[in-house]
Order: structure tokens, then sequence, then C-alpha cells
């Protein structure tokens, strides 16, 4: 400290406090400006990772169907879903395990390497829509967020669940939206202070056959994350097309 | 820290999407409105989130979405209106001090009842929302982000011999809400010591701003700003 020769005669006293005062605002809005800035900048930086959509039949019953609709044989849903399952499931672990995927050593990088070349690999094979369902549709995301650390930022146990109707608009649902847009919205809605650790379950199809509570909701995405997608597909009532998604930086 | 290089990204695709605008081209505009939109609902999400203000379910999420609209808004209202001059401040730090304002109102509304979200928030507060958006307010705004432009270069290292890597140290710690304990730690000396240090070096800080033409009220608040313009509205709290 080079200089702490300024004394201010008392009747200065106060208008310096004042304007001493006003510095050290500015020098908590300097350091904020600072982090606003990452934050705009962390779009870039979120990179959405996975993704792997499904509906909820058994693989056996999956078929061709009228009306033009594109659909996802046997066998390849089959051999997608493996390659899915282990990146969803290595993911998953992480997420749930509390590990910063991004943060992690030069072997967790490889492994996360491995886990976005699977990913790419099964996204451009089952990125296709499914059919829609007809009757009463409805479209739910639920979102899981874990906090940075043990504070949690108003997220008690340090995670926390979000759910909402989306408004996607056109009747589309899950499995016809464009890459980031499932997870766009967990962005805003998130309860932690760092949203971009998140996964993002949507659900598409008849309404009676979506979760009607947090609870509900939460349980069938804990199963979805944990479990291969041949499995999964009895984490989701029958009819219901489902997609997962995350960002990570 | 962040880095140097990322943030003059930052700055050249504003400056881009800027100078396209100027000649018509709308979709640059849009393109970084849709880049930079989640990390502005991300900035307020947090605000919101360090306020207790999370709410239920979409509470939050609406109500950053809302806000980020509104900077957005008043943002490229002043730099069409020709108001914004890159070399007093950073577009991103120019954009902060707007969304530091708007948060204020925020605040502000929701101390006086008005609901935070919904048409009958939106009736009631937008004529006086639309009102601070106009006139001078920008320019003070502008005014303020210079003052904070001049304390980030400080503090980042980027401005001046006349500080020491340890004063910048010792303003980074105290922007960051460190009590006189903690500097005390930190330098290893006593409390009254740090708090003498402390004052001295934020009036060194004060003397060195004035001294490139900022000027700081002494009885009221949130004057700051370069002659002849009018006091910044922006009542720059800690507690945002």
């Amino acid at each position: 400290m080079n200089d702490s020769s300024h004394n201010p005669r008392p009747h200065d006293r106060k208008a310096d406090e004042g304007s001493l005062s006003q510095i050290e605002e500015l020098l908590h809005h300097a350091r904020s400006a600072s982090a606003f800035e990452e934050h705009l900048s962390a779009p870039e930086s979120p990179r959405f990772v996975r993704s792997w959509v499904g509906h909820a039949v058994s693989p056996s019953k999956i078929e061709s169907r009228g009306g033009g609709a594109r659909t996802v044989g046997p066998l390849r849903l089959v051999l997608t879903s493996t390659a899915a399952c282990a990146a969803i499931g290595l993911a998953g672990f992480y997420f749930l395990r509390g590990t910063a995927i991004n943060e992690s050593t030069g072997a967790d990088q490889e492994t996360v390497a491995a886990v976005q070349e699977t990913l790419e690999m099964v996204l451009g094979a089952t990125a296709e829509p499914v059919e829609k369902a007809t009757t009463s549709h409805g479209d739910l995301v639920v979102a899981i967020y874990r906090g940075e650390d043990s504070r949690g930022d108003g997220c008690g146990e340090c995670w926390c669940v979000r759910r909402w109707s989306p408004h996607w608009g056109a009747d589309r649902n899950v499995n016809e939206l464009e890459e980031t847009e499932l997870v766009d919205d967990s962005i805003v809605r998130s309860c932690v202070g760092d949203p971009s650790r998140v996964i993002v379950i949507g659900l598409s199809g008849p309404q009676d056959a979506l979760p009607k509570t947090d609870d509900q909701a939460l349980q069938l995405s804990l199963c979805l994350i944990g479990q291969s997608p041949s499995a999964a597909t009895t984490c989701v009532p029958r009819g219901l097309d489902y997609c997962m998604a995350g960002w990570s930086r | 820290m962040k880095s140097q290089s990322s943030s003059d990204a930052l700055q050249a695709d504003f400056a881009n999407a800027v100078d396209r605008l100027r000649i018509g081209d709308r979709t640059a505009l849009d393109t970084l409105h849709r880049r930079l939109t989640p990390g502005l609902c991300r900035h307020f999400q947090s605000q919101l989130n360090a306020a207790g203000v999370a709410g239920g379910i979409g509470d939050g999420g609406d109500l950053a979405s809302d806000l980020a609209q509104r900077t957005w808004e008043e943002f490229w209202r002043a730099v069409q209106r020709g108001v914004y001059d890159p070399s007093r401040a950073r577009y991103s730090t120019f954009l902060y001090g707007i969304a530091a304002n708007i948060w204020m109102r925020a605040r502000r509304d929701r101390a006086r009842g008005v609901r935070m979200r919904g048409a009958e928030r939106d009736a009631q507060t937008q004529a006086e929302v639309t009102a601070d958006l106009v006139g001078g307010d920008s320019m003070a705004t502008l005014a303020w982000a210079e003052a904070i432009e001049r304390v980030r270069a400080v503090i980042e290292g980027g401005a001046s011999a006349a500080f020491s890597e340890e004063d910048r140290a010792t303003l980074r710690a105290i922007g960051e809400g460190a009590s006189e304990r903690d500097l005390a730690q930190r330098m290893g000396v006593s409390p009254s010591t740090a708090h003498d240090r402390r004052t001295a070096l934020l009036d060194r800080l004060r003397h060195w701003l004035e001294g490139r033409g900022l000027q700081f009220g002494e009885n009221t608040r949130a004057e700051v700003g370069r002659s002849g313009e009018r006091p910044s509205l922006a009542p720059m709290r800690k507690d945002l």
C-alpha cells in the first residue's frame, strides 16, 4: 500500500465517507460487470452434448406406420439405444454423483469426449421424429438441476426439480424440436446458480400418461437417467415420446 | 478472471451487430439477441435466486426472461439513438449498467407491492418503465457504465501504473464484499490498520477517477457522471 497519507478534515469526513461509499459500490459493480460478461458469453460455452429420443413402446412392437410418419426400425433402435445407454448412463452417473464434467481431470475429459462422440453418433441415428399421439396430446418438461456446491443457491439439497408445460407450438412434440430447444427454457427456469448443470427430459403424448406431480416426474426422470434405453421404455408410460438432453461446458 | 480475448470477441460481436443494424440488417440483431439472451436470463436468475424470488415453478424463469427482454429493449433503443459511445464503456459494461437499472426498478416495484409479472404489473408499471427509458437516462447510464469501466480497468490491471498488483487485489476483495477483518487477514495487519489502508486506497481510486473527469457527489448517492451530464439514476447499491 503506497498511499495512506490522506487525512480529511473533520468537516469533510462525512462527505468523503459518502463518496468513498460510492467508490466501494463502483468496485462491487465492476466485479459484477465482469461476472455479467461471463454470463453473457456462457451460452456459447455450455454445449448441447447429449440427447436421445424414444417412444415408449416395446422395441419389438415398433413398426412402420402409415400416414407418412417416419419410423425407427427395431434393429436400429436396439443398436442406437445401446450406444445411447452407455453414453447417457455415464452422463447421468456423473451428473448424479455431482462431478463437474467440465472440471474434470484429463482422464475424465477423455471420457466426456468419448461420451460426446458416442452421442453424436446416436444423435445422427436416432433424432428422427416419431409419430405423434393422435388424441389428447400434452407436453411436459422435467429438469433436474444440480448446484455447484453444497450451498446449492436456493436449492436446499444441492439439486432440485422443475416441471413445466412447454409451448413448442404448431402441434409439435418433443421429438420435433430443434437441437437446443429442449434445454433453452431450462436456463431461465433454473433453481440453482449454474443452470448449465441440468438434465432435461421432455415428454409428449397422451395427456393422461404424463406425470401429474413433481414426485412422479422425478421418479420417471431418475428411472430414465439410470436405465438402459431398452429398460427405459419401462420407465415411461406407454405412448409417450421422450427426449433427454443436457448442457455441459 | 475472464480472458481478454474472450471479452474482446464479445465486444467484436456487439460491434458487428451494431454496424450491420445501422445498414438495416436486422438479422445481426436477432442473431446476437438469440445468442446472448440466455446469458442475460442467467444473470437475472442469479439475482432472483440471491434475492429469494425464485417462487414457484416458472415464476423465476418468467421474470428473468421479462427483465432480460426489457434490458435488450433499452439497450437497442440507446444504440439506435446514438447515445452509446464505445469509447466510454464496453458494450457489455453498458448492457450491465442497463441491466442493473432494470433490476433496481424491479426491486422497487416489488417493494411497492406491485406484482412482478402478469398483466396487472405490466399495466401499472409500463408507463413508469417507459418514462425511465427515455430522455437523458441512457446518457446517465452511460456515464455510470463509464465509471464502472474505469474501475474495471483498474482492478483488471489494464489501466494504470498508479495501482500495484497488491492494490488491485485489495480493490477486488473490497468489490467482492470483503470485510475489514478479511482484509486484515489478507494483509497480515490489524483491523484498524486494514481500515486505514482501505480508506486510503479507496480515496486514491476516487482521486484517480476524478482526474479522468468523473465526479462523485458529496452528500447524495449515485451522482456519478461527467460534468454537465445528469446525475445517474442508477442507485448503486450492493444489495442488488
